[in-house]
């Protein structure tokens, strides 16, 4: 018995892990009564709020994706002076508290901030706005992003590049046509990760874009807004919300999962 | 005709080579790791710039440093075929052999692809995933990928390394028989000298960035022009100092002791190479092939079995190598230690000034 203790004692760390993790996820759907979930899910403030969520952590997601890819393959692929300086001030929003995020944005976007004059010449209102919670979303959740693709993109070898620019395409079309189909699986992980990220955003939201009913209310301002007056149905909309998060995590995972399989064949 | 004149610092090795290599012919770069060979396709494919250089290929200028001029690979049209394949893992064979194919319609590329893959004997292999075929299988599509858009000159980095001993040979042999019917340009890199003279019409031996020799690979093995190229090609290698020709024999004091006869012509310090299939084993004291002029007492270092001979290690005043079949060393009870008399002809004996 006693060559057993280590393998014993690492089963009862992973244990005490997922019972932990896992409980308040399990108590939020076993402390909600059906009912309740079923009226929430009518309930305009909560329904507004869950459109909302999705709406603006899907134009987030889309522009980190649309601007964050073809970054994060010039931070991958090119060594230049200042490389290491440009990695780290994008992975600083991973550190910073919420709360800081939301008044750096206000200080640089706000009416008086940095950018506050030409926001307002060119008539984009950003602060209390919908619009606004999207900006939120995209610096909280946007290293998330760039962190993995730029992995991903780095484990992309080299010689297939090469392979594709002898073989007649420009480095453009070998981007697309290679770089970024093998680079997928990672890309995937990231966007799963930053759309998780997005959808929990609270801090810098409050913040920057307030929590205004149908305007910046997303589901986790409208859980905060309902925890204080009815518990309960700020427990079911976290069940709500933790549905969504679990069901776009195992969606983006059934997608590319075939190409996660034949990544690990390799 | 490629005609490549290419100078370029990689670390602490200065790439200085010259070239020229005519449609049909078949160039082999041969030469130990580290000596600059895949700098030289990446030049050549415009993967990589040059510090200095030339390269033409036909009437195409592609490479002038002096005129500011580097084409970009895409428009090289020079077929690769790298060393671990780089065979794109999300694709099919056939949609990896089509991928050069983009300005042909959709049918057409993929006909064409499964006919190259046909004469490759891959037809029933099309639709696999690069991760699902073998070594073999691998090369031949990474071949048929690089020969699809009908390039210009064709590029090979170690073509056969990845493949495992059994598989090499044929493999080999087929892949001779593949570039020589090309009427393009071929410039392969490896660093097997067996390899360099399997496939290429013409070797050139590189060491430390420079081709120190290039030639017929017969002219290659059978006149080293410098004592690295003679233990490259497998010869065993010894120095010595040359005495003054005694007739039509040159007799050469080996370092470390005894003496060595050659019927080249030498004359001072020099490198002595002969090939290790012709070295004789005999025991010692016995009189040997009797119409060999050289002979050195030597004491068994190490014994190993390739295929169906065997390699000796043989410790005389200087280290050499012989090799004898399975059969003759057990009828002389070769052992590790044993004292033996190694012989060889003075006609096999290549004498290298240096």
């Amino acid at each position: 018995m006693r060559r057993g203790w280590f393998p014993a004692l690492l089963g009862a760390a992973l244990a005490v892990t997922l019972v932990f993790l896992f409980l308040p996820v399990v108590a939020i759907f076993t402390r909600t009564p059906p009912g309740q979930l079923i009226s929430t899910l009518g309930d305009p403030e909560a329904t507004e709020a869950l459109r909302l969520s999705l709406e603006t952590t899907a134009i987030a997601v889309a522009v980190i994706v649309l601007v964050g890819t073809p970054a994060a393959y010039l931070l991958a692929t090119r060594r230049f002076p200042g490389r290491s300086v440009v990695i780290t001030l994008v992975e600083l929003p991973l550190v910073l508290p919420p709360a800081v995020a939301g008044i750096g944005l206000l200080a640089a976007l706000g009416p008086d901030g940095i950018l506050g004059g030409a926001l307002q010449d060119a008539h984009i209102m950003l602060v209390l706005q919908t619009a606004g919670v999207v900006v939120a979303l995209i610096f909280v959740s946007a290293p998330f992003y760039l962190g993995m693709a730029q992995t991903a993109f780095g484990s992309v070898d080299p010689s297939l590049i090469e392979a594709s620019r002898t073989l007649g395409s420009s480095e453009a079309a070998s981007f697309a046509r290679v770089a970024v189909p093998v680079a997928l699986p990672g890309l995937a992980a990231g966007l799963a990760l930053a759309w998780g990220r997005a959808l929990g955003e609270f801090g810098a939201t409050l913040m920057f874009a307030g929590s205004f009913r149908g305007i910046t209310q997303t589901v986790p301002l409208a859980i905060y807004d309902q925890f204080a007056t009815d518990f309960p149905a700020a427990l079911a909309l976290s069940a709500v919300l933790v549905a969504v998060a679990a069901g776009i995590l195992l969606a983006v995972k059934l997608v590319f999962g075939q190409g996660m399989a034949v990544r690990a064949a390799r | 005709m490629l005609h490549a004149e290419l100078d370029h610092a990689v670390g602490d090795v200065k790439l200085q080579v010259r070239f020229d290599v005519a449609p049909g012919q078949c160039l082999a770069l041969a030469g130990p790791s580290g000596a600059g060979k895949t700098t030289v396709l990446r030049l050549l494919a415009g993967t990589l710039r040059p510090d200095e250089g030339r390269v033409t290929q036909g009437e195409e200028v592609w490479v002038d440093t002096g005129e500011g001029v580097c084409w970009a690979p895409e428009r090289r049209r020079c077929g690769y075929v790298f060393q671990d394949y780089a065979l794109f893992p999300h694709l099919s064979a056939w949609r990896n052999v089509a991928y050069g194919l983009r300005s042909a319609p959709a049918r057409e590329r993929r006909a064409a692809a499964h006919a190259l893959l046909d004469r490759f004997g891959l037809g029933s292999r099309a639709d696999a995933r690069p991760a699902t075929l073998s070594g073999g299988e691998r090369q031949r599509v990474a071949l048929a990928r690089a020969l699809a858009p009908r390039p210009n000159l064709l590029l090979l980095d170690e073509p056969l390394s990845a493949l495992d001993a059994r598989t090499r040979a044929a493999a080999g042999r087929e892949l001779a028989s593949t570039l020589h019917s090309l009427a393009i340009p071929v410039v392969l890199v490896t660093h097997e000298f067996g390899e360099a003279a399997l496939l290429g019409d013409r070797i050139g031996v590189i060491d430390q960035g420079k081709v120190i020799q290039e030639g017929s690979p017969e002219e290659v093995a059978a006149a080293p022009a410098s004592p690295f190229v003679a233990d490259f090609t497998g010869a065993v290698v010894l120095t010595g100092t040359a005495r003054a020709p005694d007739g039509e024999l040159t007799i050469v004091e080996l370092d470390g002791g005894g003496i060595a006869a050659s019927t080249d012509r030498g004359a001072g310090r020099v490198a002595l190479s002969v090939y290790p299939w012709e070295i004789t084993i005999g025991r010692l004291g016995a009189v040997g092939d009797a119409s060999a002029q050289n002979r050195l007492a030597a004491r068994i270092t190490s014994i190993t079995k390739v295929g169906n001979r065997v390699r000796l290690g043989l410790a005389a005043g200087q280290p050499l190598f012989a090799e004898v079949t399975g059969r003759a060393s057990e009828e002389l009870q070769l052992a590790v230690g044993r004292e033996v008399m190694a012989s060889w002809k003075a006609t096999a004996t290549r004498l290298i000034p240096l």
